[in-house]
């Protein structure tokens, strides 16, 4: 049943329509280094997902008459110890880095927000069993934890992501538990029960909606730092092994060669700093753009 | 107040063994068998290998097992190493230990005098260039993986420049790359929230009081201002002293310092699973314990919470 309300002055009154994620978008845009930061990640998610294409060479393919080549126009910058081209090893590592990443950061979600919902929005017995789960896993320094993982599991990708999700997913839940708590008290969602809506649906009709802000700015900035720890793990030798080309692993590999060849330790270290940089500026536009509130 | 600081000392007895039982279980479910590996290749008489089993338990299952774990801890025994045979565990992480405290004091007490003098400029001097210049440094500093950093520093300062020794723990001079590594991350992270929280308390009632009591501009910010501003630094040491924990593992690695972290790491490539499961013990024990004293330290320092419990 639909009233209309004759008002002469709509037209003029009008403001164009708009929504929540409109307004983020809009804020965002607005928000220089955010901006360059989102291009620059979109560049590097093409660089990885077309490396075959993009590389010049193989990442693999060792070449022994041209070791540690300084930058040239052959090798734009310049070869490994093994006279790999240090360009289509960075791209090669590209793919490792985001793949990981965002593998891991979707499980870490995946889970914290099923943890999360429940304790937060059943209380009681459920959520005393599930937050306890969560404090022994922080009660592990989180970088430590995953050291103790991969050294109980055969060096892979898949140990890497599995003891880097493991390591994730409390953070997640945590906040998804915080913030469905303070959620679950408000008028509509009493009014969603007293309708009879089922607990399901109020959880991942009413409350998660909601709650996807947060999601989204720790989903981004989670994505970082799961980059780093696996960056950390293969620098230190205990996570995805050589001859896989991965940033972490080429710094490592670099230090040997410091003195006669720095760029060989240069070129990842400044690739990986910009991607984290990357990641951080856009979690906190997406921060500001989000929670307006938040902004000082 | 009491009552409060029980709760926690209770949570933190329970954190802590639940994390340890969990270590303890995942590292007794790895390959091989742990008196074999603990004593090497070499035949043992029937009476020692009782003697074993009875000091760890190693006949009973793994519940048990911990619990003989948990009672040899208390006493100062984490077992011996598998690689360097023989050799009881803490006799290795013990001097590691101090290694890491000596060097990363020095690295926090660093990060948190420059962190408290950027983040009061950056809030004296809101939204003028200066602020918007320290806090862009401190958001790529945040970002920076410890490695990344190190890179460039060592080749920056000790190679191109030949300023400083480039790894190694014998001179005051060694420190210096290892603490700047060590302290840019934390000093960032902090300065953001000093800003923060300097602006929250520099429009308080009592500020503008001693405004106009006449109070000399510096006596205001220090006196009145800081005080109130550095307890919500506390609430975030905890993160704190996990990342510098983590950055123990990078840091002493890069820099060849004989610290708790090297130690681990290397334990890992060797697969010395009681030294691993011991420095895991030993570093998440000294986390809880820094929470539970920043905790109290919380108490002491806002006598409005005191009130309030």
């Amino acid at each position: 049943m639909a009233i209309k309300v004759h008002n002469p002055t709509q037209t003029q009154l009008q403001r164009p329509e708009t929504n929540l994620w409109a307004d983020a978008l809009r804020r965002l845009s607005r928000n220089k280094a955010a901006v360059v930061s989102a291009i620059f990640l979109f560049l590097l998610v093409l660089v990885a997902l077309f490396a075959p294409l993009l590389a010049p060479y193989s990442p693999y393919e060792p070449d022994f008459s041209q070791v540690r080549m300084l930058p040239s126009a052959d090798h734009w910058l310049g070869t490994d110890e093994l006279g790999r081209d240090i360009l289509s090893r960075l791209m090669y590592g590209a793919r490792v880095s985001l793949f990981v990443g965002i593998t891991v950061q979707t499980a870490a979600t995946f889970i914290g927000i099923a943890v999360g919902l429940l304790a937060g929005y059943y209380s009681g017995f459920v959520d005393i069993v599930l937050m306890r789960a969560v404090d022994i896993m922080y009660a592990f320094p989180n970088f430590l934890f995953a050291v103790f993982m991969v050294s109980l599991l055969e060096p892979s990708v898949g140990s890497v992501i599995l003891t880097l999700s493991l390591a994730s997913w409390p953070f997640v839940a945590r906040l998804v538990r915080g913030q469905a708590l303070s959620t679950k008290n408000m008028e509509y969602i009493m009014a969603a029960r007293v309708i009879g809506t089922p607990n399901r649906v109020i959880m991942r009709r009413h409350i998660l909606p909601n709650i996807l802000s947060p999601i989204i700015i720790q989903f981004t900035l989670g994505i970082a730092g799961v980059i780093m720890a696996e960056a950390a793990l293969s620098f230190l030798g205990i996570g995805i092994r050589p001859p896989n080309p991965t940033w972490g692993g080429m710094i490592s590999k670099g230090r040997e060669f410091f003195r006669t060849s720095p760029h060989l330790a240069i070129y990842p270290s400044i690739i990986l700093g910009l991607t984290m940089i990357a990641f951080n500026f856009l979690g906190d536009g997406l921060r500001d753009a989000l929670d307006p509130r938040m902004k000082r | 107040m009491r009552r409060y600081f029980f709760q926690r000392f209770i949570f933190i007895i329970f954190s802590l063994l639940g994390a340890t039982f969990l270590a303890f279980t995942a590292s007794r479910l790895a390959p091989g068998d742990p008196l074999r590996l603990m004593v090497g290749e070499r035949n043992l008489a029937p009476e020692v290998v009782a003697a074993w089993e009875q000091r760890y338990g190693l006949d009973k299952p793994i519940p048990v097992q911990y619990l003989y774990y948990v009672k040899n801890a208390l006493q100062g025994d984490l077992g011996t190493s598998y690689h360097y045979i023989g050799t009881p565990v803490i006799d290795i992480l013990g001097p590691a230990i101090l290694v890491t405290l000596r060097w990363e004091s020095v690295g926090i007490a660093l990060a948190i005098i420059v962190a408290m003098i950027l983040g009061i400029i950056s809030a004296l001097r809101q939204n003028t260039w200066i602020d918007t210049l320290a806090m862009t440094v401190a958001l790529v500093g945040i970002s920076l993986p410890d490695f990344a950093l190190a890179t460039f520093l060592i080749v920056g300062l000790a190679l191109k420049l030949d300023w400083l020794p480039v790894a190694g723990f014998e001179t005051p001079l060694h420190y210096i790359l290892p603490v700047i590594t060590l302290a840019v991350g934390p000093t960032a992270l902090l300065s953001r929230i000093v800003r923060s929280s300097m602006l929250d308390v520099m429009q308080q009632d009592y500020m503008v009081t001693a405004r106009s009591k006449g109070l000399r501009e510096i006596i205001i910010v220090l006196r009145h201002g800081l005080r109130n501003a550095f307890l919500p630094v506390l609430t975030i040491v905890g993160v704190l002293i996990g990342r510098i924990l983590s950055g123990s593992f990078i840091v002493e690695t890069i820099f060849n310092i004989p610290g708790i972290g090297r130690v681990g790491v290397t334990a890992v490539l060797q697969r010395d699973y009681p030294i691993i499961l011991g420095a895991t013990i030993v570093l998440s024990a000294a986390f809880l314990i820094t929470t539970f004293v920043i905790d109290l330290l919380y108490g002491v320092l806002d006598p409005r919470i005191r009130i309030t419990e």
